[in-house]
Order: C-alpha cells, then sequence, then structure tokens
C-alpha cells in the first residue's frame, strides 16, 4: 500500500475523530443550548475582565519585549549575552513554576514582597506580572530576529539624505517590522486570553476570573456542563478569530550578502548607555532572576521535608506519561509533513496544513471540554489520561509539524529521481532515505514535546482524577495547601527537568 | 575643485584586513573601485558613508575632516545596488524625502524632484509605488533622490548589477551626466569592467583589501 494514502489516513482519522468531531459537537451543543435565558446566565463581567487583562498584558509584554530586542540588538554592554540568555530560558518555563517563582518573591509572604511592603500581590498585580513574564520573552525573540534579518539598506540610504536616527526609525525600520510586532502582540494576546494556571492561581478567584477559569469552575465545581459549553463556544470563536487574523506573513527582507551587520540606532552616548543597561538589569533581575533564584534556593531548602517515595513514583508517572504524549505528536506530525512533502493534490494538503495550524486557535480548556462531552459516554474515557495525551499531543502538533516539515523541504528532487532510477520504491524511500535524514529532527520534535508536556499543568487539572497525580498535579495541590516548601523541591526538580530537556534541544539546534 | 581624501584607512574583518594608504576624488569625476566579490570594495564605500564604526584612518572633504561625524550629517549620498526605494510612498515622495528632511517648503521639494524626474525620463511614473516599476527605473529613481539634495559626494554601490543590458546602458549614461553636471565628487564600486570603463574617469583595483593598480580609463 502507498505510503502516502496510509499516512493521510493516519493522520486525518486521529485528528478528525479527537479534534474536529469534538469541536463540532460542541459548538452543534453550544447552538443547540443558544437562547435568551443562557445568555442572561453568562457572565459578561468574566468575559470583558478575560480580553482586557490580555489587551493589557499583551501591550506591556509588546512595550518590554520591544525595547530590550532593541537595545540587545543594536548595543554592546555589560552582560548582554546573559541577559539575552535569561530572556530566551523564561519562554522555557513552565506556567506553574511562574507562578510559584513570582509567589516565593513578589508574594505577601515573599521576601521582597515583605521587603517592599506588598499587601497584595494576587489580581491585576499577579496576573500582569505573570503574563508578562511568560510572554516578553516572546515577543523578544520574535522581534530580535527581524532585525537581525532586517536589510538594512532603506534605513543606510536615508541615513545618508540626511535624516535623524529617529525619524529613519519612525518612518522605516518600525513599518518594516510592522508585520513582526502586529504578530507578536496578536499571539500574547492569544496566550494570555487562552492563560488558565495564571489567573487561576494569581487572580485571586473568584474576583479575578478569566473564561478558562469559568470553563473550569463550571466544569469541576459547579457541574454546570451547558454552562461550560456556551462560555467554551465563546472562547472558540475569538480564538479562531485571532488565528485568523495572525495568518503568519514573513515580509522580512534578508540581510544584505556577506556583509557583517551594522548598528545603526547605537545609544551614542556612554551615560545613556550605562542607564539603559542598568535599567535593562534591573527589570530582567526583579522579573526573571530573582524569582527563579529563590525558587532554586528555596527548593534545596525543602528537601529534607518532601515523602520522596511518593514524588519519585509521581514522577516516574510524569515522565511516562510526557513519552507517550512525545511519541504521539512526534508520530502525528511525521505523517502530517509525509503528507504535504508527497502529495500531488492541493486541496489536501491545504487540509494538513489548516489542521496543523488550528490547535494553535484552540484553548486547552476548550478542547479539553469538547472530548468531555463528545466521549463522556465511552469507555476510553474511564482512562482520564486518554483526554490528557489528546490535548496535549494536539498541542504539540503545530510546532512538531513545521519542524519535520522544514527539514522534509531541504531533501532535494534530485536525491528522490536518483533513487528512483535505481529501483527504489516509495516505502524504500521512506525507510532508506528520509527516515535516516530526519532522524535528528524527529528526535528534535520528541524531545520538545517531552519538554512542553512535563511542564503542562491546565489539561491535567481539567482530567484530574483521585489518585493520579503528576508532578505539575502535585506541585498545584501543595501550594493550595500552603505547602511551600515542598512545593519549592518539586518546583526545582520540574525546572531542572525541562530546563535540561531544552538544553538538549538547544544543542541539537545548533548543531543543525 | 572640492576633493575626497582617505589617509591610512584600515578596517580588520574576519576574511581580509582592508588597508588604503591613501586614497582621492575630485569633483565633476567618478572614481571607480573594481575588485573581486570579497575584495573589500563594499566596505570601502561603507567606511566613507560613516556606517563602519571599527575603522582607523581619516577622511576628509574639501579640508574638513569627517572622520566623526555620523553617517546622517555627511552629506554624502548612497545609491545601492538594490534601489531600496521606501516602499509605502510613491516615486514622487521617495525623491522628495531628502528634501523633506531638509525642511524644504513643500512646492520647492516637489519642483526640484519633478525636475529630477524629467531629466531622467520617469516623470510619467511619479504617482507609481515602488513595486509597480521596473528595475531599471527603479534604480534610476533612487539615483534621483540621491542627486536631489543637493549633496556634494555620491557614492554607487554596484548600481547596475541587477539591471538588463538596456536599463543599465541608460542608468550608466544618467550617472555620468548626472555628476558632470553638479560637479559631483562620484565613487562607484562594481565588479564589471565595463561599467567602469563607460562610467568613470579613473579606477582602482583591489584585492585582498588592498590597492594594487591605479588607472586613468581611456576613452
Amino acid at each position: 500500500m502507498n505510503p502516502v494514502i496510509v499516512s493521510l489516513f493516519v493522520f486525518f482519522v486521529p485528528v478528525v475523530v479527537f479534534l474536529y468531531a469534538p469541536i463540532l459537537y460542541l459548538s452543534l451543543r453550544a447552538l443547540d443550548s443558544f437562547s435568551p435565558e443562557t445568555l442572561s446566565l453568562v457572565p459578561w463581567n468574566v468575559i470583558a475582565f478575560t480580553y482586557l487583562q490580555a489587551s493589557v498584558s499583551a501591550i506591556l509584554s509588546l512595550v518590554l519585549g520591544l525595547l530590550i530586542a532593541l537595545f540587545v540588538s543594536e548595543n554592546s554592554f555589560w552582560g548582554k549575552r546573559a541577559i539575552s540568555i535569561f530572556c530566551e530560558i523564561v519562554f522555557f518555563i513552565p506556567s506553574i513554576l511562574v507562578v510559584l517563582s513570582l509567589l516565593g518573591t513578589w508574594g505577601v509572604q515573599g521576601w521582597l514582597g515583605r521587603t517592599f511592603g506588598i499587601v497584595n500581590f494576587l489580581g491585576w498585580n499577579g496576573i500582569l506580572t505573570g503574563h508578562v513574564f511568560l510572554n516578553f520573552s516572546l515577543v523578544y525573540s520574535n522581534l530580535l530576529q527581524a532585525l537581525k534579518e532586517l536589510d538594512r539598506t532603506e534605513e543606510k540610504v536615508a541615513l545618508s539624505l540626511g535624516a535623524s536616527r529617529w525619524q529613519v526609525f519612525r518612518e522605516i525600520t518600525l513599518v518594516k517590522l510592522k508585520s513582526a510586532i502586529l504578530q507578536s502582540l496578536l499571539l500574547c494576546f492569544f496566550y494570555c486570553s487562552s492563560s488558565f494556571i495564571i489567573v487561576l492561581m494569581l487572580g485571586g478567584a473568584p474576583r479575578f476570573s478569566s473564561l478558562e477559569t469559568a470553563i473550569y469552575q463550571a466544569v469541576k465545581i459547579d457541574l454546570d456542563i451547558s454552562l461550560a459549553i456556551l462560555l467554551a463556544a465563546i472562547q472558540l470563536v475569538v480564538c479562531l478569530f485571532l488565528q485568523f487574523l495572525r495568518k503568519p506573513k514573513r515580509e522580512i527582507l534578508m540581510s544584505s550578502q556577506g556583509m557583517e551587520r551594522q548598528t545603526l540606532f547605537d545609544l551614542r552616548s556612554q551615560r545613556v548607555r550605562i542607564l539603559a543597561t542598568l535599567i535593562v538589569w534591573v527589570v530582567i533581575l526583579g522579573l526573571v532572576f530573582l524569582p527563579l533564584t529563590h525558587l532554586i534556593i528555596s527548593g534545596f531548602s525543602g528537601v529534607f521535608k518532601l515523602d520522596w517515595w511518593e514524588f519519585s513514583s509521581v514522577l516516574i508517572r510524569s515522565i511516562v506519561l510526557s513519552f507517550v504524549v512525545g511519541c504521539v505528536a512526534t508520530f502525528l506530525s511525521l505523517c502530517g509533513s509525509y503528507c504535504v512533502q508527497h502529495l500531488n493534490n492541493s486541496f489536501l494538503k491545504q487540509a494538513v496544513y489548516f489542521t496543523t495550524s488550528l490547535p494553535i486557535a484552540l484553548s486547552t480548556m476548550v478542547t479539553g471540554l469538547a472530548i468531555i462531552v463528545t466521549f463522556a459516554k465511552t469507555d476510553w474515557f474511564r482512562n482520564q489520561m486518554f483526554g490528557v495525551v489528546c490535548i496535549q499531543a494536539l498541542s504539540i502538533l503545530p510546532l512538531g509539524f513545521r519542524i519535520l516539515n522544514e527539514q522534509f523541504t531541504k531533501i532535494e528532487l534530485e536525491i528522490y529521481q536518483t533513487a528512483q532510477s535505481l529501483g527504489a520504491t516509495q516505502w524504500q524511500q521512506l525507510t532508506c532515505i528520509e527516515f535516516p535524514l530526519l532522524r535528528r529532527a524527529i528526535s528534535l520534535v520528541l524531545v520538545t514535546g517531552v519538554g512542553i508536556s512535563l511542564g503542562e499543568s491546565s489539561s491535567l487539572l481539567l482530567f484530574e482524577s483521585q489518585g493520579r497525580s503528576t508532578i505539575t498535579l502535585l506541585l498545584f495541590k501543595m501550594m493550595g495547601k500552603y505547602r511551600f516548601e515542598e512545593a519549592f523541591t518539586v518546583g526545582l526538580i520540574l525546572l531542572i527537568l525541562t530546563a535540561s530537556i531544552f538544553w538538549i534541544r538547544e544543542k541539537w539546534l545548533n548543531l543543525n | 575643485m572640492a576633493e575626497l581624501k582617505l589617509k591610512n584607512i584600515r578596517v580588520i574583518r574576519q576574511r581580509f584586513e582592508l588597508n588604503i594608504p591613501s586614497l582621492s576624488a575630485h569633483s565633476g569625476k567618478i572614481l571607480g573601485v573594481m575588485g573581486k566579490s570579497g575584495c573589500g570594495k563594499s566596505t570601502l564605500l561603507q567606511v566613507i558613508a560613516g556606517f563602519e564604526k571599527n575603522m582607523e584612518g581619516e577622511i576628509f572633504l574639501d579640508e574638513k575632516e569627517m572622520t566623526y561625524i555620523p553617517a546622517e550629517n555627511r552629506k554624502m549620498a548612497l545609491v545601492f545596488q538594490r534601489p531600496a526605494l521606501f516602499s509605502q510612498l510613491t516615486v514622487l515622495e521617495n525623491v522628495c524625502f531628502g528634501l523633506k528632511i531638509q525642511h524644504l517648503p513643500k512646492n520647492e521639494q516637489i519642483a526640484r524632484s519633478l525636475f529630477w524626474l524629467k531629466r531622467l525620463g520617469l516623470e510619467h511614473l511619479k504617482d507609481f509605488l515602488p513595486h509597480q516599476i521596473s528595475g531599471g527605473e527603479a534604480q534610476r529613481v533612487a539615483l534621483a533622490r540621491s542627486v536631489v539634495v543637493n549633496f556634494p559626494v555620491l557614492l554607487l554601490d554596484e548600481p547596475f548589477s541587477a539591471l538588463d543590458s538596456q536599463s543599465r546602458g541608460e542608468s550608466r549614461k544618467a550617472v555620468r551626466d548626472v555628476v558632470s553636471e553638479m560637479g559631483l565628487i562620484g565613487v562607484l564600486v562594481s565588479h564589471d569592467l565595463d561599467d567602469i570603463k563607460s562610467v568613470a574617469d579613473d579606477y582602482c583595483l583591489m584585492e585582498s583589501g588592498r590597492i594594487v593598480k591605479f588607472e586613468t580609463v581611456k576613452y
């Protein structure tokens, strides 16, 4: 049988069954229950808060990320490499560790919270800080890359014509970066509006509640599935709209051939540069370095309080679950990218592309609820990890597909033609040519999937069952019971695990 | 007669070291700089324009030292291989750009820009956007943009490389006429001997960051 047909089948069947069908069923049930009575039950204040905090968080993240990216890309200063590293590692820190480290530092009982007399960190302060912590690095990475790739010819021409640097930056550079800035802003808004753990734990609910936490409350606490479905439908519509706006359009011109990149907007005054360096350091110290350092130090001090026997079984369960998720995500990504590489039908190709980008538009609660309402009465659902594996694997699919698709496109046509001329069948080309060439990329996707799954907590909270705990669930319970000393130790171990996994990933990426 | 002088210019790069003990160019004439890719000729232009920060040596324009003056204040217009027109501005707005920076009245900006567009046979394109015109036309718009500002120095970095033979001929003639009529100091970088011989008055040959030959072009 043709490997393309097999891949198409293997890719689309699970995706249709576990993604399209549940989302469609959820939408139909939402339409079915839509009426003036049910509309009156919708907590509109929660919806308003969701998008208001997302807007403010996204703007703050954008401003901070943009300013730091500009400063780092255009200036040499003391500690530049360290700042870059801090800005990049934040990207890989699980949300629950962000909550733990921020509470331990800036919370009412945190060491800086007590020093500065912070009366209340929960609510707006906590949510904004948590969101900015996680998202400014996303903006920073996107815009730093965009700045590095920018062709500076227009800027140089404008400067040579006498334009001031501020004029050039405003009228040329910002215009060229407009697309990257808008994409970053939309992505931040999406992440902040679909954020769950940050709002749940730093929001000080019920006063500050978002759509995601309201859905969770409706499902797990109020057992009001109808309300949950309605809220999920609202979230679904908004997220799909954002995804439509967010269609990536890379219009950035590649930098000129062979020339070393020149800086045009470096701070010329040494005093101003020193002041700017100090400000960047203070922000990074307060937001990133000190909370993480506190987590690490406190993690060591709680070592003797932790029940290591309980923890080791939780750790093993987490690693096994993450490995299963990683394998499923990798397998799906490989099938999807293989289809795109070999399909001649453009409609099917577009369908694969659409499917692999759809999970980005769906929040954990929406996908989770869709799976719950669709499969609640089936045997599969008795094993609650099934829902977790579905959600997590689907969330990793877009990234996995992108990595593998990129590698597939690098395989030259002449390679395939040579193999065919020597009599190799498509299966032989897959096993003897494509698979060896893709081995590193496949491992990269697997490692990335394991890393993301280890730190994920939203789906685990939604599908939690008694007696089956994972690291992030254990952390959540410990924090809920104010067992912070043990929580810091568990948090430190999770940090080491995820950091190691992403360090391996970065090494592999650099080798490529 | 204005003169652009370079003394003891040195720039260290990974692949080569640019080392120019002395070089000069005069008003109304074009100095060609020729050499293979990677020999340092574009780096030399970047040094003159003020974009190369890690350099040693001195640059003089009419006996005035320019070495530490920032690029935006040097009054040396640049034309690149890629026309680098500002994509959001029309052809006329592109040409007016430098005059707008100088805060000239709007009607004077338009009058001077239209003069140069007409001079280079581009007046009919004034309301077009850059993506709507051909490569040769775009290169001549870039030239118009650089000369309308009346700066004493015109620097050209492989301006004809991306053009077809007809556009190339038109652009070469335009550059020669503009420099000679306005008494500009022109420096043309190219790897193509035909470009140099059709446009430049003198030229130097570079290899691995050094000048190995200096000649006057014989027509």
